[in-house]
């Protein structure tokens, strides 16, 4: 019941250092929220690349795909391909093929007339080590603008992934920038609090209250400020990642599952980003706190 | 009971504080500290609490090496601690600052009514307690630091300089509180002082100088001065 006193105590006291901080509450949450915000976009997109590239590998590293355009006739290109004994697979897919696949994908009922997908070669060749040498013919073959764009997966991800890593850098370098200024801005009003009750807390540590009790207010001031930032940030996330979304599925008549699910993190993975900012909010706001606490009270 | 042996403190700055002190304070007795400024009063009373660091020598407090101690706040509880500027929480009543200790300890709402209650009947406030501190005297506000450092019922009792800032009057008048609860409540008391009135109420007086222990006198051998009426 002692303890239990105690730890009510504690709490009581966080709030009254809440109170006292006034105003630098809210820049306190607010930048401590954009952080968290960038880190929670950066996971999102993080995760929407990696679901792509990992869509784009399902297929083989043995099979390409070649737009050509309305003009080719498809039969200079079997021609070709017949002569290369690494094919050992051409499978034309017409413009209609390509349409009806793409409508089956989407789960939506278009007009035909709207299809301007080209006409596709799907090409399979023996090893991976004849797909890049293949694609180099064809393209040095191709001197009449016949073919509109070769599709390799391999080659895709390669750019994806270059993207992701990318963004993801970026990603981290705005994020370190704003966590730095987050943890210097949250050190600073702990400095601030412990000076406004410096004779108080002298005090107490004249009075041998225990280290806790002097130092557990200021943790709980910081699981708060963790708490409530990624609580917002979450929350606007959620916004970002449902609207559009939503807008999304509205505007196509799009159904459940769409290839929006197939780049769009899952509610599951929303739910373990969110858990992720909760956590990094929190660890990271109290440990500056604590920090705090360690540097300016000796006890 | 509180003993130092052969305790010196020199500062970084070179400055002797204490010199070679060696004392021995039997528990529940009332000694008066005396001296100049900057004779070691307060360094030797900062010692005793931990509030700075001993150069050579050993302390023991109630037969706990202090110098062993790692954690102070056990040390801290035993001593109730009364300085010349006392701090009061401008925020709280007089009863909320008395209190405030007892809270931090997790007491019981009953518990701490009946120890603050007991602790302003001692010093003679307990119609004040709901006064707001800022309404206070000097004398008035230091009884309320006196009775915050005996609430939690503390075996020793430090005083740094309590009279320093009060008048004749009210310095009597706490100097007789001292003795009081020393004699009421048994505890030990150390009153650093230059106030000479500490001389008429017959209690152990150690006098420093430049940090150097240069007189200790028993009560019995003390003339008596003046009148304890105030």
């Amino acid at each position: 019941m002692r303890m239990f006193r105690i730890v009510w105590r504690v709490f009581l006291e966080a709030g009254i250092g809440i109170i006292r901080s006034g105003w630098l509450n809210a820049v306190i949450i607010s930048i401590l929220m954009s952080t968290l915000l960038i880190l929670g976009l950066m996971l999102e997109l993080s995760v929407g690349l990696k679901k792509i590239a990992n869509n784009i590998l399902s297929s083989t590293n043995t099979e390409f795909s070649v737009f050509i355009s309305e003009k080719a006739d498809t039969k200079q290109f079997l021609t070709f391909l017949d002569k290369h004994k690494e094919v050992k697979r051409v499978r034309v897919v017409s413009k209609e093929e390509a349409w009806e696949k793409l409508t089956n994908i989407l789960k939506i009922d278009l007009d035909s007339s709207l299809n301007t997908l080209p006409q596709t070669l799907e090409i399979k060749v023996g090893s991976p080590t004849d797909s890049i040498p293949l694609i180099k013919e064809l393209r040095a073959w191709d001197t009449g603008g016949l073919i509109e764009h070769i599709n390799y997966a391999p080659l895709e991800v390669r750019k994806l992934n270059i993207l992701k890593n990318s963004l993801i850098l970026i990603g981290i370098f705005i994020t370190l920038l704003l966590a730095t200024a987050t943890f210097v801005i949250n050190f600073n009003t702990i400095e601030l609090v412990i000076r406004a009750r410096k004779d108080e807390l002298t005090l107490l540590r004249f009075m041998g209250v225990s280290n806790w009790f002097i130092k557990g207010p200021f943790i709980v001031q910081g699981v708060f400020y963790g708490l409530v930032s990624s609580s917002l940030a979450g929350l606007i996330l959620t916004l970002i990642d449902s609207l559009p979304r939503y807008s999304l599925q509205k505007s196509v008549n799009l159904t459940q599952s769409s290839l929006l699910d197939l780049v769009w993190p899952s509610s599951q993975e929303l739910g373990l980003i969110l858990l992720i900012l909760t956590l990094t909010g929190i660890v990271f706001s109290s440990g500056s706190c604590l920090w705090a606490t360690e540097r300016r009270l000796s006890i | 009971m509180i003993e130092l042996y052969r305790v010196s403190k020199q500062y970084d700055c070179g400055k002797i504080g204490l010199k070679d002190v060696s004392i021995h304070i039997p528990m529940g007795q009332m000694v008066f500290l005396i001296g100049e400024s900057g004779a070691g009063k307060s360094t030797l009373l900062k010692l005793l609490y931990k509030a700075d660091d001993f150069t050579s020598g050993r302390i023991l407090v109630g037969r706990v090496d202090i110098s062993r101690l790692v954690d102070y706040s056990q040390l801290r509880r035993r001593i109730g601690l009364i300085f010349q500027d006392v701090i009061l929480l401008a925020q709280l009543n007089v009863f909320d600052n008395v209190a405030y200790i007892l809270r931090a300890q997790g007491a019981s709402e009953r518990e701490i009514k009946y120890r603050v209650e007991g602790a302003l009947n001692v010093v003679g406030l307990l119609d004040k307690a709901k006064e707001m501190t800022v309404h206070l005297s000097g004398g008035e506000r230091q009884r309320v630091g006196i009775a915050r450092s005996i609430v939690t019922n503390p075996p020793i009792l430090i005083a740094d300089e309590p009279t320093g800032n009060l008048d004749p009057v009210n310095s009597l008048r706490i100097f007789q509180l001292f003795k009081e609860i020393n004699e009421k409540l048994g505890m030990t008391m150390i009153i650093a002082t230059h106030d000479p009135r500490s001389h008429q109420f017959k209690k152990r007086i150690i006098q420093l100088d430049n940090g150097e222990l240069i007189m200790d006198t028993e009560p019995s051998s003390l003339p008596m001065f003046g009148s304890l009426a105030v």
